[in-house]
Formats: C-alpha cells, structure tokens, sequence
C-alpha cells in the first residue's frame, strides 16, 4: 500500500513539473522584458544556439556594460547611428538624418517615427535625452565617448522636437560617430531608465531591437523575438537564440561535429584546421576585427623609461613566428596602432620586426645591465596563444641575457597590480586584447596612450605632452578637418613606433564556424564580437 | 631511569620488519619500486632527459605537435619541445612541491596539535577553533584564495597549500596526544620533573607520530593533485615551468588531434598519485596491526 501510495505522489509531483514546464516555456522565462506588449510565445520554436569562448557578459546594463555583452545589447538594444565597414561611412539606424554646423559643435538628429520599445511604448526623442543623460550620470564603461557633451565642459542634450535631438558639444567632436557606438550609446525606454545594473544583469531589458533578454545565468543568455520589431520577421529567421559560455576549444568543436551548435568562434589552431576539413558539416568565415594585441611596456620605471633598452625589447619580440607557428595565420602582425581597414591606419608607419642582431644593438646601446635582469610580464589567465607567443619571446631575451617571468593572472588581478600606486610594484610588461568602443583611433590614443592623472589603461604610464597634444588635435579635427586627423594619428603612431612606448604584436582576425544549416554570419568591425542575429536565416 | 624509560614506552618495529610487511603485499611492493623509480627519475633528470634545453629556454616552432615516435617517445608540443624530457622533470617539480607542502603542514601542524593536546584548556580551545575555521573550507578552496591573495606562482601555491593542510595534522596529533599523555612514562618523565616542553618533543610527538606519518604519507598524492589543480587553473606553476598540471592545461586546446600532450603528464599524475596511495595503505597496515589483513 505504502509503494502505491508513493507512485500516486511520484505521478502527482511528475504531472505538476510537467505543468509548470508547460507553463513556462511560453512565458518570458526567469527573466522578462521590461513590458509584455511585444512579448508572448513566439510560433517557432527552432533555437539558434552560438557558443562563445567566454563569459557572454559582464553586465547587461546598456549604460555601463564595457565588455563582451555587447554581443547581447547589439541585438537587443539599437543606436542611432551604425558606422559601416565596408563604406567607412556612418549610416542610420534609430535616426533618420543628422546636421551639424560648421565646426561640429551642434548636431541635430531626426529620428524615425515607427520605433516601439520592447514594452510596447513608442520611442520619442525623450527617450534618447534620458538614455544619453543615464550614461553620462552614470559614468562607467564607455561613458567617456560623451566627453565633449558633458555639462561640465559646456556641453548639452535636449529634445528639440518630438523625433529630434539637437546634442550640443563643448569642443568639435564627431558625435555622428560617438552615437554609433557599441557601449554606452543604446537607446532604451523611459520605463527602465531607472532601474539598476543588477536589475539589468538579472535578464531585464528596455530596448527596441529584434531580441528581448528572456534569461541570463551568468554563463548563457537567451534571447527571444520581439515581435513588434518594425522590420517583421520571416519564418526562416532564429525567434530564439541561446548563446552560452563553453570555455573548451575542444567541446565547442564536438558541439560543432554533432550539430547541437550551429555558431561558434575562437578555435584553437588543431581544431580549426580540423573543422575546416568537415566541409560536408559546416562553413567558415574569416571576419576582419579592430581588435588588436598590445604588449605595454612600463616607461615609468627602470629599465623600460630608457628607450632603447625598449627598442631592443620591440626587437625581440617574434612577431612572425606567433602570426605563423602559433596563430597558424589567423592574425597578421599589427602595422602602427590603428588597425588595418580603420581610417588613420597608414601602411607606411615604421613596424619592427623580429632581428636579435638590431635587439643586442639597442641593447648595448642603453647600457642596461642585464646581469640578473628579469623582467615580468602579465596576461590574462586562459589566453593561451599569449602564453605560448611569450615563451617563445622567453627564449629570444634569453639570448639577450634578460630572464622573461610569465605570469598569468585574472584580469582584476592583473588590473590591480597595473593600477598599483607605487611604480616599481607594477609589472613591466603588459599583454592585452583592445577593440574600439566605436569606430575612431581616438580610442587607441586617448585611452592608452594619453597622460592619465589616475591609471586607467594608459599602462604603458607614459606622459608624453608631445603626443597629447597630437592627440588633442586629432579629436578636434576629426569632425572639421578628417584629413588633417587622419594625418595627425599617423604622426602619434610612428611616435609610438619610434619609441616602443607600447608594441602592437598583432591583429585579430575572428574565424567563425558556422554549421551549414545556416547563413547570413557578418561581424562588423566596429562591433567586436557582436553577431546580428537578425540576418541569420535557416537554409 | 633511562633503562626504566625505556621498558616503558611503546614497542617499535624495525625497519627490517616493516620493509619485510611492505613487500609482502604484492601492490604495495610495486607501488613501491614505481615511486623509487620516479624519485631516481626526478633526482637524475638533468642527466637522463633526452633535449634538457627542451625544459626552459628553447623552442622549435618547425616540429610543433609531433605525434610519439623514436625521437620524441611521447611527442612534442606546440612549441615543438620534447614532452618525454618535461614529463621526465615534471617529476621533480610535483615531488618537490608536494614533499615541500607536506613538509611545511607537518611542522606547523604537529606541534600545534602536540601542544593543544597535551596542555588541554584554553591553549587546546584556542588552537582547536582556529583549527576548526581552517577545516571548515574545502582545502583546495582555501588554497585557491591563498594563492589569489599571494600571487600565482608554484612557491607561493606551496605555501597556500601548507596553509590549507596543517590543521588535518594537528587534529590527527591532538587526539593522540590527549591519550599519550595519560601513558605510565609520560608521567614517569613528568614525576622527575622533566619540563613540559621537553616532554612534548621527546616523548609525546615521537609516540604519536605513527597515524601523521601514514596521513602524510596517502596525502603526498593528493597534494600533487592539488598542485596539478592550481597549476592547470594557471595559480600554481607558471611557464615554462615543466608542471604535470600546466602542461595539460596548455595542451587541453589540442586534445582531439594531439593526445598525447595532455595524456602523458596525466598518466604521470595518475601513476604517481596511485602510487603514493596504495603505499600509503601498505604503511597504515604496518602501523596499525587492527588493519592488517593476514
């Protein structure tokens, strides 16, 4: 009696998780959209599922997310302008049209008319005022873009009509191009403009794009149509989208064999090379990025203040042998700071290239003792091309006699040991990954390389006031003179180059793997990471 | 009185008899000639290793990946170095480490534990809560955060792992120390007005050591899994350190198509820490006659 009585309640508990099951798996999920009107269960269930070599995000708050999550808020929110890869031009997205006078201070954008919000309220230029005004109160992340709009420095953000935005600057700034970018820059509504990062991170969103955040764990994120997008959905087009964290190289590849992904990128070279083979299961598709990898070196401290000591560093460095032996040429070695395909990337700007003879040259020329020299140089745990790249490096100022002391760190490890406020506890030398937060060389140059009274990411602690004030003049006549910018950045990179303040080692080029079921894969440049999921379409 | 000392304490068995009961078993005497083979292996590895330059400073980009052949008897990695040669040295670098762990638990455990049993009141209740709040993190947690607090690096990754061990010791020793302390030549000592840290040292921790001795001993294998552990999660052992654990870790991105980078600093892990187990149980048997099977 006792073990019917339990296989009645088994089947009781069974059939209620099932309802429950039932239940949700038409609802918004764990999280919800911050209004239902575009919401409900979409018809189609089939799942895009794109695993990712990392954590999807940080935060998932528009305002302040500075990372990887611009791989969920690029689908999820909209910006008014987009700036496009292949024209180098800036073209519309939530604006229509946009003027501004003479030097660039004063921009009015028009906005479209048809733009609702995930909860069902239409977007007015309000709306843009208060998702402007969030950043900038805010501060965090990619605030800075909206330097030259900041009251403090004379600037301002009014609606001036109800679909027009007039954004006044303190200083010339292409605000044309600060409004496309892929952080701090999203438009949300007013009903969530209040609400904090946590609330955010917790799987909430206000944005007008083609996907609402359904949940969000930490490791995965899942997306789901909304169905007031204005641009209408086919049936061939992913209503659902799951992209989750699966750190293993070598798992993402079997998920790619069986078919149970259909999306993912970051392969180890075996892997790739072996994937590549498997035409008759999926595709790749080499997409150009601005991301490129950049080796600080500390010139507040000896022995790198001494520049040529660090010329025999840039020397050293086997930026050949990593492109070609641990790459397996999914990269090309970084010529100046700009990336190649940005405007103010120069071809001609002075690169070094691997010679010990030209590095054992500078070297004796510094007059740098290296009995018993060791130098440190950090990265980030789990980037193991960088591991390999500085063994290899090991080995080259070994023959130089200069030890070489790898250390892997966390990145608020390595972070925090960069921002150490005595100089001689820093590291000397500093292994990171940079893409743009929108596309302008200015993020190179007035990020890493411009004085800083408190140590942000000019890790290289460099003071030059030659070079910021280059810097300045190429912000300045970036949106009055391009051409004169332009010539400006490619005089601050062959300073760089000319005194290895930082060693660009190489460019990032992404290679996605993509199963054969689908298409429509594009990443643009100025977004890195970021997969419209909009475009992709079931063969 | 010292031949009256002398009757009193406990029966010690000779190295002859114990080495006789460790052979007897046949696992353990295997166990046994593998680990003295590894711990000649680590100690000769300099000479032995087929490319020593393939241990720090070299790298050969052009014979990256090869597979296992009469060359490289277990392949060669990404940098195209030789991993017989690493796995061969890798031995010294995880006995060392775990050796140096087990070593530093051991002297901060024992005496605190020998000291908080045989004083008893306070100084047994202060030294035990402390204990309490070590032991009550996972010890590879508390590592973990050790080393997250110190820096990573393999010294520094010891030093966590010490930290993290001692408290097992001093439990284990306390317990014994409690019971020793009651024993006929303690009190002997104590009536002819030995003093009491002389007592500790010279009678109490020598007649409790047997139990730590067979604890350390089984825990040898697991420190060199948790070395192997900090250093895969990049907090141990850094490059190009030839470290069982980093070296799987380093070779996990080429395990489909390259096996054997990451299979054989795991099977040195597995052997070694097998190894150290099974004559961790063989010493437990010699110790403890209840155990014994025959």
């Amino acid at each position: 009696m006792k073990r019917f009585l339990c296989l009645i309640l088994a089947g009781a508990l069974a059939l209620s998780l099932a309802a429950c099951g039932g239940g949700d798996s038409g609802s918004a999920g764990a999280g919800s959209s911050g209004g239902s009107a575009g919401g409900g269960a979409p018809a189609d269930t089939k799942v895009l599922y794109h695993t990712y070599h990392s954590a999807p995000y940080i935060t998932l708050d528009p305002s302040t997310e500075y990372s990887n999550g611009i791989m969920v808020l690029q689908n999820v929110y909209e910006t008014l302008t987009r700036y496009n890869s292949e024209t180098g031009e800036v073209d519309p997205v939530l604006a229509t049209s946009w003027t501004k006078n003479d030097d660039g201070t004063v921009w009015v954008f028009q906005l479209r008319d048809d733009v609702t919000f995930h909860d069902g309220t239409p977007m007015t230029a309000q709306q843009v005022v208060s998702s402007f005004k969030r950043s900038m109160d805010l501060g965090q992340g990619g605030a800075y873009i909206w330097d030259a709009v900041l009251e403090s420095n004379g600037g301002s953000v009014e609606a001036t009509g109800d679909y027009e935005v007039t954004i006044t600057c303190g200083y010339p700034c292409a605000i044309d191009l600060v409004v496309s970018a892929g952080y701090a820059a999203y438009i949300m509504s007013d009903s969530v403009i209040e609400q904090t990062t946590e609330w955010f991170t917790e799987g909430h969103d206000g944005g007008s794009g083609p996907y609402m955040i359904t949940q969000a764990t930490g490791d995965s994120v899942v997306l789901q149509a909304y169905e007031g997008y204005r641009g209408g959905w086919q049936d061939n087009q992913y209503r659902n989208v799951m992209i989750r964290d699966v750190p293993e190289s070598s798992a993402r590849r079997q998920m790619m064999e069986t078919g149970e992904c259909q999306l993912s990128s970051e392969f180890s070279t075996t892997d790739l090379a072996a994937l590549k083979e498997q035409t008759d299961k999926v595709y790749t598709y080499q997409a150009d990025t601005f991301n490129n990898i950049i080796m600080f070196l500390n010139t507040a401290t000896e022995p790198c203040n001494n520049a040529d000591f660090r010329r025999a560093l840039a020397y050293a460095f086997p930026y050949e042998e990593t492109v070609n032996e641990i790459l397996n040429g999914n990269a090309q070695q970084s010529v100046g700071t700009v990336p190649s395909g940005l405007w103010g990337h120069d071809d001609s700007v002075f690169q070094y290239t691997c010679d010990l003879d030209k590095a054992k040259e500078y070297l004796d020329k510094s007059g740098v003792n290296t009995d018993g020299l060791t130098l440190t140089v950090t990265y980030m745990t789990g980037y193991d091309e960088y591991a390999s790249a500085l063994q290899l490096y090991q080995v080259n100022l070994k023959q130089l006699g200069i030890g070489l002391e790898l250390r892997s760190m966390e990145w608020d490890q390595q972070w925090a040991q960069a921002q150490n406020t005595a100089p001689e506890d820093r590291q000397d030398m500093f292994v990171f990954i940079w893409w743009p937060d929108y596309a302008d060389p200015v993020s190179w140059f007035q990020s890493l390389l411009h004085s800083e009274d408190q140590i942000v990411y000019n890790l290289s602690y460099l003071k030059d006031p030659e070079l910021d004030a280059i810097i300045e003049d190429a912000v300045e006549k970036t949106v009055t003179d391009r051409a004169a910018a332009e010539a400006d950045y490619v005089k601050a990179q062959q300073m760089v180059a000319e005194n290895a303040y930082l060693l660009n080692l190489y460019d990032q080029m992404h290679t996605y793997v993509i199963g054969n079921s689908i298409e429509g894969v594009s990443e643009n440049p100025s977004y890195s990471n970021a997969i419209l999921y909009y475009n992709i379409t079931a063969k | 009185m010292n031949n009256f000392m002398q009757a009193m304490r406990p029966r010690v068995k000779s190295f002859q008899e114990s080495l006789y009961l460790l052979t007897r078993n046949k696992l353990s005497l295997i166990a046994l000639i593998i680990l003295i083979l590894l711990i000649l292996a680590a100690i000769l590895a300099p000479v032995i290793i087929p490319y020593p330059e393939d241990l720090m400073d070299a790298a050969h980009t052009s014979i990256s990946l090869q597979p296992p052949s009469a060359e490289h008897l277990m392949g060669t990695d990404e940098l195209g170095r030789d991993i017989f040669s690493r796995v061969v040295y890798g031995a010294r670098v995880s006995l060392t480490a775990a050796l140096a762990a087990v070593g530093l638990a051991l002297v901060i455990g024992i005496p605190l534990g020998a000291v908080a049993g045989s004083f008893g009141g306070w100084v047994d209740n202060v030294i035990m809560r402390i204990t309490d709040v070590f032991l009550s993190f996972p010890p590879l947690l508390l590592a973990i955060a050790m080393v997250a607090v110190l820096g990573s690096s393999l010294n520094n990754a010891i030093l966590a792992i010490s930290l993290s061990w001692w408290p097992w010791y001093t439990r284990l020793i306390r317990g014994q120390a409690i019971s020793v302390k009651e024993r006929k030549f303690v009190q002997a000592a104590e009536t002819i007005g030995t003093g009491r840290m002389k007592i500790i040292f010279k009678h109490i921790i020598p007649n409790c050591i047997s139990p730590v001795i067979v604890q350390a001993s089984m825990d040898i294998g697991g420190v060199i899994l948790t070395v192997a552990s900090l250093s895969f999660l990049g907090l141990g052992a850094q490059l190009p350190t030839p470290e069982w654990g980093l070296m799987i870790s380093m070779g996990r991105r080429f395990f489909p198509d390259s096996w054997w980078y990451c299979i054989f600093p795991g099977v040195a892990i597995f052997i070694t820490v097998l190894c150290f187990n099974l004559l961790g149980d063989a010493i437990r048997e010699i110790l403890d006659p209840k155990t014994r099977k025959n």
